[in-house]
């Protein structure tokens, strides 16, 4: 295929000794910044574009490609070590990964981790290569009926992600809901529980309540507790065990196939596909029970889902210039700057310089597992701090991580607020997962609903006349009721057991 | 043992303590100037009320490197969409009066708001519009291979069937809901017949129309431009009185046979009126070289925008202008929220 050879000549102008360079500087620069909360890629790569601009076109897009899969990667090493997720992606890495580090398993997550996205990287490359301009055409075919579909899909996931009740799952997402309306509403422009307040005019950030529960909570956890004295002895090796290898690497395809065909659909983020993967790990597993406790498929299924959708939303951006996300609007404006024109004449046009920029993201995918397996080594050290002096540290990161968000201490209120609600829901087993989810999907699906009611001139039958969203929305009634016919047969499984069992350690996210 | 552990403690606390209270000196640090203070000393945070992706995003990421780069201090673009735009205007606008809030400002936030909302949160009075960036026609777009092969087409169709015709809009009171209302007016169609398709910005209607899911579009030529050259998108007609120099075979609205409608989509900046007026001279002083600059122009170039500077007088006769024709449009349709 000619193709290949194209990607060929790419590779050709991207493998330099200085490109190499490059990639390895935006890698790093993009894993550290993905890894402190409130960062992430959407900023990292704004801040350091105009210098990247400095350099010539390739060498400048293959450090962006690098900030870009590091952000989105190093976000899972905090998430994984400290249990705190630095963004919404990173929120389904925490619910295995952290007990994993607890267990002193926290090498072989790590590795796992990275290896997830480096396939899930790749099978996005791939598809981007052999079936852009298809795929594209297919993407566009969802309009705001099947995304509010695809929105019901993804709430089922509620079910599933709600420990040991139902009832309190939804409550919890109920109450997600609500809080997200706080702020201007959507479609309407009116000002919803605002309650007179000027800074919560601009709504809740997202960022804040997921610092606040997931890790302000968890350092007021450690000062109630007496807990030992690190967080882990020894976190093991990063290189994981062929077993742990052939356990977890139906899940990496898996995740990655679900996530490269969310990533096609622009609005769908990565982290909509990271949930939903972790969701359809846990249902099909034959030990769904181990989930939330330190499941290696836990990890990799959102790692890999995450990354798929991160390299898969290349393809409506080079072939339609459609971003499907906000880091991708800014590496679309990068590009322009540089001549790209996207469109699906691309490849035809503008020949070896996107092939080029192909190449580069595969350097990047790769240099990624280079750079983070040995590097491991030095995050060990990060465990290793006292307790007493590493949990200050993380409430100093997540204040200033949440500070930067939107430069507002309204937000780090926000946050502490959300740290002290997390502190009692966790106390109490009330499942944060729901309330985080319908907080990120609520406003989403309201946006898309409204759509819907204005093109079909107020009539439900949209949802139903369109093949794709009936289609969806048939198999999120159908996921809705065997969760929850699954879930009453393991409980009553686990009433019949429950007599003679040790105390158990409960999971803080899912029982 | 125990002193060790005291001293680490303490160690920790006072790390605490300095944080917080960097972070809450960056935000508080007032504009109490008497004389012109160096400006900027530390990054300013430049706010676009819309999502990324669309045209006064990308605008302002270019306008935001090149005065960043000439100012030696980053400017960090920030996205806050939501309710056409309020989100982000609100939240510049009640952010500390220091020239380190600054706001993307376009005609979809501004003019529409204040001539939409019952009790805006804001008005004009708290804004200084220091000057524009860019300033340039909407286009009419439908789905590349649809019926409609050009705005006679689109008329006839929709004269006779008023009642299919959706259209995408940020909202009710929007430029771009105002224009279609215009155009409507001016082909004789009731304009409580057709459906309104509220919508995040550009990078969430751009894709509805070209997968069809609604029929027509009016967005500003920046937005536009990449799904029109993939091919994606059809141009009609272009809502200025001559052809768009990045469309010269589009023809205008009066071309067309719907005469009397001309509207325009600005981008430019804003700070709250409590902003020190230096600050708000030297961003003006400092956009006009900026957009005599062939180096900024060819920038603006590759992200299909019409640059054009108005200093601030002009930039808010422009507005004062709009606004009136607008309040009309609101008044006469009860287009208010």
């Amino acid at each position: 295929m000619n193709s290949l050879g194209m990607l060929l000549g790419g590779f050709a102008n991207a493998l330099t000794p200085a490109n190499l360079l490059m990639a390895l500087i935006g890698v790093l620069i993009g894993s550290l910044a993905g890894m402190i909360p409130g960062i992430g890629p959407t900023p990292a790569i704004a801040i350091l574009m105009p210098f990247t601009t400095a350099l010539g076109p390739v060498q400048g897009i293959i450090m962006l490609a690098g900030i870009y899969y590091g952000a989105v990667y190093g976000g899972s090493t905090t998430a994984i070590l400290l249990g705190i997720p630095a963004e919404l992606q990173a929120v389904p890495v925490t619910l295995d990964g952290y007990p994993l580090a607890k267990q002193g398993r926290g090498g072989p997550a790590l590795g796992i981790a990275a290896i997830s996205s480096f396939v899930a990287g790749l099978l996005g490359v791939l598809g981007l290569i052999f079936f852009a301009p298809l795929l594209a055409d297919q993407a566009l075919k969802f309009g705001p009926p099947e995304y509010f579909a695809l929105m019901i899909l993804t709430l089922t996931v509620i079910v599933n992600l709600s420990g040991a009740s139902v009832t309190k799952g939804l409550v919890m997402g109920m109450a997600g809901y609500l809080v997200s309306m706080v702020g201007v509403g959507p479609s309407s422009g009116h000002a919803r529980f605002t309650f007179g307040l000027a800074p919560m005019s601009a709504g809740i950030e997202i960022v804040s309540v997921i610092i606040g529960l997931f890790a302000i909570s968890e350092v007021i956890v450690g000062m109630s507790s007496r807990t030992p004295v690190t967080a882990a002895e020894k976190i093991g090796s990063v290189y994981p065990s062929r077993a742990d290898l052939k356990l977890t690497a139906p899940t990496m395809v898996r995740s990655g196939l679900i996530g490269f065909f969310l990533g096609l659909l622009p609005g769908a983020s990565p982290a909509v596909s990271a949930f939903l993967s972790y969701d359809v790990e846990k249902r099909i597993s034959k030990n769904p029970g181990l989930f939330g406790k330190g499941a290696l498929q836990g990890v990799a299924a959102p790692e890999a889902a995450g990354n798929a959708t991160a390299s898969s939303g290349f393809i409506p951006l080079f072939t339609l210039g459609i971003p499907s996300s906000p880091p991708l609007a800014i590496l679309l404006a990068g590009l322009t700057i540089y001549g790209l024109q996207p469109g699906p004449n691309l490849f035809n046009q503008s020949g070896s310089f996107v092939w080029a920029v192909i190449a580069s993201m595969f350097i990047g995918n790769v240099m990624l597992v280079v750079l983070h397996l040995p590097l491991v080594g030095i995050w060990v050290k990060l465990t290793q701090i006292p307790l007493r002096v590493l949990k200050p540290l993380v409430l100093i990161l997540c204040v200033v991580g949440v500070y930067t968000v939107r430069n507002s201490m309204f937000d780090v209120l926000v946050a502490l607020v959300f740290g002290v609600i997390g502190y009692f829901l966790r106390k109490y087993h009330w499942p944060l997962v729901p309330f985080i989810l319908c907080f990120m999907l609520g406003p989403l699906t309201e946006l898309s609903f409204v759509q819907s009611m204005s093109i079909s001139n107020g009539s439900l039958s949209i949802f139903f006349t369109s093949p794709i969203a009936l289609v969806i929305l048939i198999l999120a009634v159908a996921l809705f009721g065997v969760s929850v016919f699954l879930m009453r047969r393991s409980r009553k499984r686990a009433l019949s057991l429950e007599t003679n069992r040790p105390d158990l350690p409960t999971s803080i996210h899912t029982n | 043992m125990r002193s060790k552990k005291f001293y680490s403690s303490l160690a920790v606390g006072a790390l605490t303590v300095l944080t917080l209270a960097g972070c809450s000196g960056v935000a508080t640090t007032s504009s109490s100037t008497n004389a012109a203070p160096a400006y900027p000393t530390r990054p300013i945070q430049l706010v676009v009320p819309f999502a990324p992706g669309g045209g006064t995003d990308l605008v302002s990421r270019a306008a935001a490197a090149y005065l960043g780069q000439k100012w030696g201090k980053t400017i960090n673009v920030v996205n806050k969409p939501g309710a056409g735009g309020a989100t982000g205007t609100e939240a510049a606008l009640t952010a500390a009066p220091d020239g380190y809030t600054v706001l993307a400002d376009n005609g979809s936030s501004t003019e529409a708001l204040l001539s939409g909302a019952n009790k805006p949160p804001f008005t004009l009075k708290d804004l200084n519009l220091v000057g524009t960036v860019v300033n340039q026609p909407f286009v009419f777009l439908v789905k590349s291979g649809s019926q409609f092969k050009t705005m006679q087409d689109l008329n006839a169709w929709v004269k006779a069937n008023p009642g299919q015709l959706t259209f995408g809009s940020t909202g009710l009171s929007s430029v771009q809901t105002y224009t279609v209302i215009q155009w409507l007016q001016a082909i004789g169609v009731d304009y409580s017949k057709v459906h309104l398709v509220p919508n995040n910005g550009a990078s969430d209607l751009l894709p509805q129309i070209a997968g069809g899911h609604v029929v027509l579009g009016v967005q500003d030529v920046t937005g536009a431009a990449t799904l029109v050259k993939a091919g994606q998108l059809t141009p009609l007609a272009v809502t200025s009185t001559t052809p768009s120099p990045l469309f010269p075979n589009v023809p205008t609205l009066a071309q067309s046979g719907v005469n009397g409608v001309v509207s325009s989509f600005w981008s430019g900046i804003a700070l709250p009126s409590g902003a020190p007026k230096s600050v708000a001279e030297k961003w003006g002083s400092a956009m006009d070289s900026m957009l005599k600059d062939p180096a900024f122009l060819a920038k603006l170039e590759t992200l299909n925008a019409q640059g054009k500077y108005l200093n601030t007088t002009e930039f808010t006769a422009l507005v004062n202008n709009n606004l009136t024709t607008y309040t009309q449009l609101v008044k006469q349709y009860n287009l208010g929220q």
